[in-house]
């Protein structure tokens, strides 16, 4: 009845060997599955996400290595006859296929390297969103507004990248303008009452609150102050509202735009506007 | 409604509350209640009762309101002190006490000194098999953080400034715990120390109807580096170990802290 599985499909191989090597993929394919959904679930608490998916990707790579390393004398194919082999072969794929190679070995750098990691706010190549996954051939990147982009390695690696995120605190630059009969110190007092009040805003680095400019229609205040990074855009969204309220509080006005107009003619130069 | 001997944040001073059935009960309310119930304490209003086969809790105070309807017919609620790292969450897995004063420590000796440290407060309903579930976590005092070390690779913090006292000192449990940080300088140089950096891993929280508590060590190693330990033993005897919410969250950070930035 199950003669036919021993009857050769090419050389010495036969029907038994392509099934058993079948399964054997099969059965790796699933374990290298069950164990990485294991490993997640395990340590996803107490490793960072970026180091768990590096490792869960490297444990399931190497379970399906081993199993192909396995499998190839079953189906006739010696694997140190593959390594003389290899070598030509990777030769003509690599210049057959210069753009993969690029991506994979750039990929491989950028794993070393790490500029940027799972869930960092960056922006690449003119693209600026969280990164998604970093995969050997590609990045990718949701961008604010919620879309999906993938970006090859390549282009990941020779780009310059600005990494919103690497850094554990990052600065709030705000610039309120006020009046020039305003009292430039009552506003920097309430400003800095605000400062302290909020929880996001670090003691150290300090905040520096002065008057940066005296422009053409108001008094400058600059207002630089530290924040823990993944709460940047709480406090960004946040604070210059607070500061408005506080300092008309203390009757510190924030002026419109206006010019005075005089003119030449009028001998008493009375102001027209 | 509850009967308030105290006034708030009068150190020392004892917080009379009592269930919904009316029983009376002394100190602090720490630990597990029956289900009715209200307390209030400091501004803060808790409310806990039964209605129709689920519990309803409602907390509401300092410009703040909070409520959650938990499908149960049974458990206990529990009050309890937890590491001061869940408000906001995520932010910061450090502790960083900046003594008001500087503290100097002669060569190859040690003292052990007391300070205090914020607290937040968990409510938790408990089963008998599942262990607790933090309803809510809420604080009295106003929490800040603050950066230790560089801004590539330094340490964000939740900060806090703190006297130093050479015995227990008096406070609001509620509000603030009381550290007692045993200083050794193994150095042969004198050590003045303005600061303190924690890991929250670590933080062994105890309470007492009275006071809240915290032991660690500071080891002196030379003139920019200090090591800081939690030990989880009770400034008192009788204390009640705290619910460890935030340790268990965070089991691969290490518990002890090597200050390399300067204390």
């Amino acid at each position: 009845m199950f003669e036919w599985l021993y009857q050769t499909v090419y050389d010495d191989v036969t029907w038994f060997n392509l099934i058993t090597a079948l399964l054997i993929f099969l059965v790796a394919l699933v374990v290298s599955k069950l164990l990485t959904v294991q490993l997640r679930r395990t340590l996803k608490e107490k490793m960072s996400k970026e180091h768990l998916e590096m490792m869960a990707k490297l444990v399931s790579y190497g379970i399906l290595v081993v199993a192909v390393l396995w499998i190839l004398p079953t189906l006739g194919i010696e694997p140190s006859g593959l390594m003389v082999a290899g070598g030509i072969v990777a030769l003509a794929l690599g210049f057959a296929s210069q753009s993969i190679i690029g991506n994979l070995i750039s990929g491989l750098f950028l794993m070393g390297e790490r500029p940027v990691k799972i869930g960092d706010q960056v922006e690449i190549a003119g693209n600026r969103g969280f990164v998604e996954d970093i995969h050997i051939i590609s990045t990718s990147i949701r961008t604010l507004d919620g879309l999906y982009i993938r970006i090859p390695n390549e282009t990941v690696f020779t780009s310059s990248i600005m990494n919103y995120s690497s850094n554990k605190v990052r600065r709030v630059d705000l610039v309120i303008g006020i009046r020039y009969s305003d009292d430039a110190e009552k506003a920097i007092q309430a400003i800095r009452e605000v400062i302290e009040a909020h929880p996001l805003i670090m003691v150290n680095p300090e905040t520096h609150v002065f008057v940066d400019e005296l422009g053409d229609n108001s008094v400058d205040l600059v207002v630089r102050t530290w924040t823990p990074t993944p709460e940047w855009y709480t406090v960004k969204r946040d604070l210059l509202w607070k500061i408005k309220v506080a300092i008309e509080a203390v009757g510190v006005q924030i002026p419109f735009p206006q010019r005075v107009l005089w003119y030449g003619a009028d001998e008493n130069n009375e102001e027209i506007s | 409604m509850l009967e308030k001997e105290n006034t708030e944040n009068k150190p020392g001073k004892k917080v009379s509350w009592h269930y919904s059935s009316g029983q009376n009960n002394p100190g602090f309310p720490w630990g597990p209640h029956k289900i009715p119930l209200q307390m209030e304490f400091a501004g803060m209003s808790l409310f806990l009762e039964k209605k129709e086969g689920r519990i309803i809790y409602f907390r509401q105070g300092i410009g703040e309101e909070y409520s959650k309807e938990i499908l149960a017919e049974k458990g206990n609620f529990v009050l309890t002190p937890v590491e001061p790292f869940h408000l906001p969450v995520g932010v910061g897995t450090h502790l960083l006490i900046d003594f008001s004063r500087s503290v100097v420590i002669e060569p190859r000796s040690s003292k052990t000194v007391f300070a205090t440290f914020p607290l937040e407060l968990a409510c938790a309903i408990t089963h008998k098999q599942a262990g607790e579930h933090i309803l809510d976590v809420f604080a009295l005092s106003r929490p800040k953080f603050t950066l230790y070390g560089s801004i590539r690779n330094g340490l964000v913090c939740k900060y806090w400034k703190s006297d130093t006292y050479i015995s227990i000192p008096r406070l609001n449990p509620l509000e603030q715990g009381v550290i007692s940080i045993n200083i050794q300088n193994s150095s042969g140089r004198w050590a003045e120390i303005n600061k303190a950096v924690f890991s929250a891993p670590g933080m062994k929280i105890y309470y007492g109807p009275e006071i809240v508590s915290l032991k660690a060590s500071m080891k002196i190693i030379n003139e920019y580096t200090a090591e800081t330990v939690f030990f989880d033993e009770p400034l008192k005897k009788g204390m009640h170990k705290a619910l460890e919410k935030f340790s268990q969250r965070f089991l691969s950070l290490s518990a002890k802290t090597v200050m390399e930035e300067g204390y």
